[in-house]
């Protein structure tokens, strides 16, 4: 590929990695509080609340991703007639996928609070919302940003395989490319994309957990 | 002997707590009046904690009755718990001190102290502050009000906890071994607070393991074993004079020990 | 923070470069050895569309629009333009036969023609360095839309899905190198083949591979799940003296072609057209 080539690319690339922000920020946005919610009934104390999520979380870590993406795309169309649009579809897949997730690493840190804060609280008369709001969840966001962290940029590489519903984001462009132009550089273009990505993920989180050093 | 004309800041009558097949609490009777200051000893396994705990609503009781002055939090068999809003009330009334403390750590030493009062008791920020720094002042703390708990030794940890357990103006306070999970050198400083309470007259239900302590500072002692109280009186009469051989073995092994 | 983004982005730029000097490095070391197509092929091969089994009204009119094209010659040009001659097959006649469904009318009254393909398909449908979908199944799909009177949707989807997006009615047709499998007539309706493929294979004349003997004993790598497979099982007397056996199988044939000149395989099997324009574009490098 000559070096005219590679700057069309990069610049399609550029255009491109919105469909790729877009699938991971809307992820995210969808993942977090729904993995919350999860855990919660993860630790219902009521039983079949508990099986429901158990049953959940067992199929969302216990196949792949990819065959999620599949599924969400496809058999919508042989229930109601109608798939969702693609990019919708991945987006449904990806965050229910990553909610399991997520509520496994919101459990962990919610586990990890030692049970006298809650009774601390409680002895204090904090309502359950407030202890939960104001002493448990912050203490649970130290703990857990280090896996978060972890999960997030795996997300972003993970974004990839929203082509396999045709997608477009940058992998299935790099792909795509390396057909038209008989090279594998697209690849490794696309591989420093992730990297720059992934970078500014990590200093975020980062930067995230400095902010919470101030208490051990 | 005039405490005793006083109407009973908290009453206790037949309480009793298992844990699945196991009876922790076997029927305990017990009254605690204004300005008293009770002691509570007995081997570990003997329900003084679980005492505490279901005093303190950590626990539920499964039968008996426990009051708060003429608010009953919880009565009959199977227990019936009052209402939300009572409970509540109940729970400004009381304050206890953990073992290991249980400051929140993502605090400074005067949100600790302030965050209850703000959020519970709705009390203006400023207001809770000046409150807050009087208490420190109290314990002995007014420096270190910006600090967070891990910077502070357990001695201060625990005298924290102290004044964050006065923060709401409770009539009763309880401690929970607050000194066991303290260094040797450092129960000194925690003792000292105490005693300065009960020289404020503050009502205290204390649960320990230091005898000499609850010599000295006690009205009251009461010996527990079993889920039961095996023996209880003025500290003289409990420590010194044991007329129960349970007390008596107890305080053997622990002279001992 | 906006000083360590240029900090991350200038770190990202040069790790291109070094990835383009590096990548084009490897190249060059090869250069001198030339791709070659053996004459010998393993399987002869019709490219066909691919629609709904049910769909027979829409197939049977656009069977009519190509052979239409292909005797008023417009069908021919496109051949021509990507091939350098007419290499098509449809008959300049078709009787349309008597159908009774109503796709053909579902499509004009949506007004779009839904193409499925794979589009990393080179010369049949692919990119352009613009990102336009483009190639000769394109083009030919596009002039029979105008006929139809209706608009081309080239719809990219990931090939391995590509009969359940046909079922679930996402794309309307399968028009990129499709080619005829009794399997395949069997699930769907296939219009007339266009157009006639070969699966060949490639070499370099470097390799000394002359002919199919040749390949006895030696690495043939081939994309997997590509009709080469196929092709390469229906052939047991070559894939037998293979080495190991059976074919190396990759993800697609860039990667099978590269493999040629940097690791100990000896030859690629794919389908003749695609191997023509890799040929062509590698050597213009």
């Amino acid at each position: 590929m000559s070096l005219e080539e590679i700057g069309k690319l990069i610049i399609q690339m550029l255009l491109d990695s919105r469909t790729t922000l877009a699938l991971f920020a809307l992820t995210a946005l969808f993942a977090l509080p729904l993995g919350l919610l999860v855990a919660c009934g993860r630790m219902s104390r009521i039983r079949v609340i508990q099986w429901v999520v158990r049953a959940y979380l067992l199929i969302m870590r216990g196949t792949p991703l990819i065959l999620q993406l599949i599924f969400f795309y496809f058999m919508p169309s042989y229930i109601f007639g109608q798939s969702l649009p693609r990019f919708w579809a991945a987006v449904l897949a990806f965050s229910l996928n990553y909610a399991a997730y997520f509520a496994e690493i919101y459990r962990g840190g919610i586990e990890a609070v030692p049970v006298g804060q809650r009774e601390a609280a409680s002895v204090l008369g904090f309502s359950r919302g407030q202890t939960f709001g104001r002493i448990i969840l912050p203490q649970v966001i130290k703990h857990i940003l280090p896996p978060m962290g972890n999960e997030f940029m795996v997300l972003v590489k993970d974004t990839a395989l929203a082509q396999t519903i045709g997608v477009m984001e940058i992998f299935r462009l790099a792909n795509t490319s390396v057909s038209s132009n008989a090279s594998l550089i697209p690849i490794f273009v696309a591989g420093v994309f992730y990297l720059v990505m992934n970078a500014i993920v990590s200093k975020g989180f980062s930067i995230a957990e400095k902010k919470l050093d101030y208490y051990k | 002997m005039d405490k005793q004309i006083k109407a009973p800041l908290l009453t206790m009558q037949g309480v009793c707590k298992s844990f699945g097949k196991l009876e922790v609490l076997k029927g305990i009777s017990l009254t605690v009046s204004q300005g008293e200051v009770v002691a509570v000893i007995g081997p570990s396994g003997s329900g003084k904690s679980t005492l505490l705990r279901c005093a303190t609503l950590l626990e539920h009781i499964d039968s008996g009755c426990i009051r708060y002055g003429d608010l009953t939090m919880a009565e009959g068999s199977p227990a019936v718990y009052a209402d939300k809003q009572t409970l509540q009330k109940i729970r400004t009334q009381f304050g206890l001190v953990f073992q290991n403390f249980n400051l929140f750590p993502h605090f400074s030493v005067l949100r600790n102290l302030t965050e209850a009062p703000v959020r519970v008791l709705g009390q203006p920020k400023e207001e809770a502050e000046v409150s807050a720094g009087r208490l420190l002042e109290k314990v002995g703390l007014a420096d270190r009000a910006d600090a967070y708990p891990y910077q502070l030794s357990g001695g201060q940890q625990q005298r924290v906890a102290i004044a964050r357990a006065l923060a709401l103006n409770p009539g009763l306070l309880f401690f929970d071994e607050p000194t066991s999970a303290l260094d040797p050198e450092l129960t000194g400083e925690i003792l000292k607070v105490i005693r300065s309470l009960a020289a404020d007259h503050m009502t205290m239900v204390i649960v320990t393991h230091e005898m000499a302590f609850a010599r000295d500072v006690a009205d009251r002692v009461i010996f527990m074993d079993g889920g039961v109280i095996v023996e209880e009186g003025l500290p003289e009469e409990v420590l010194g004079r044991p007329r129960n051989e349970r007390t008596r073995a107890f305080l053997e092994r622990f002279n001992q020990g | 923070m906006l000083c360590q983004m240029k900090k991350i982005f200038a770190a990202a730029l040069s790790a291109v470069m070094l990835l383009t000097v590096a990548l084009g490095g490897c190249g060059q070391s090869n250069a001198d050895a030339k791709y070659v197509i053996l004459d010998e092929a393993l399987a002869d091969e019709q490219y066909v569309i691919g629609f709904r089994k049910d769909d027979l009204s829409l197939k049977e009119e656009v069977n009519k629009i190509l052979s239409d094209m292909k005797a008023d010659g417009s069908l021919g040009e496109i051949s021509t333009k990507w091939f350098g001659s007419d290499v098509t097959t449809v008959p300049e006649t078709y009787e349309k036969a008597e159908t009774t469904d109503d796709s053909l009318q579902q499509v004009k009254d949506k007004g779009v023609l839904v193409l499925g393909l794979d589009d990393s398909f080179p010369p049949m449908g692919y990119r352009d360095d613009d990102q336009n979908i483009v190639g000769f199944d394109i083009d030919v799909a596009t002039a029979v839309c105008e006929r139809m009177g209706v608009e081309l949707q080239p719809q990219p989807i990931k090939w391995s899905s590509k009969e359940m997006e046909l079922e679930t009615g996402n794309v309307d047709c399968l028009w990129n190198g499709f080619t005829y499998s009794e399997e395949r007539a069997e699930a769907m309706a296939l219009s007339a083949p266009y157009m006639t493929n070969r699966q060949v294979v490639v070499t370099l004349d470097t390799k000394g591979v002359n002919s199919l003997s040749d390949l006895e004993g030696k690495e043939l790598v081939l994309q997997g799940g590509s009709t080469a497979v196929d092709a390469l099982d229906a052939h047991p007397e070559v894939k037998d003296t293979l080495l190991n056996g059976r074919g190396t199988e990759v993800d697609d044939n860039v990667t099978a072609l590269l493999d040629l000149k940097t690791s100990s395989a000896s030859a690629v099997l794919m389908d003749e057209v695609v191997a023509r324009y890799y040929i062509n574009t590698l050597s213009a490098e």
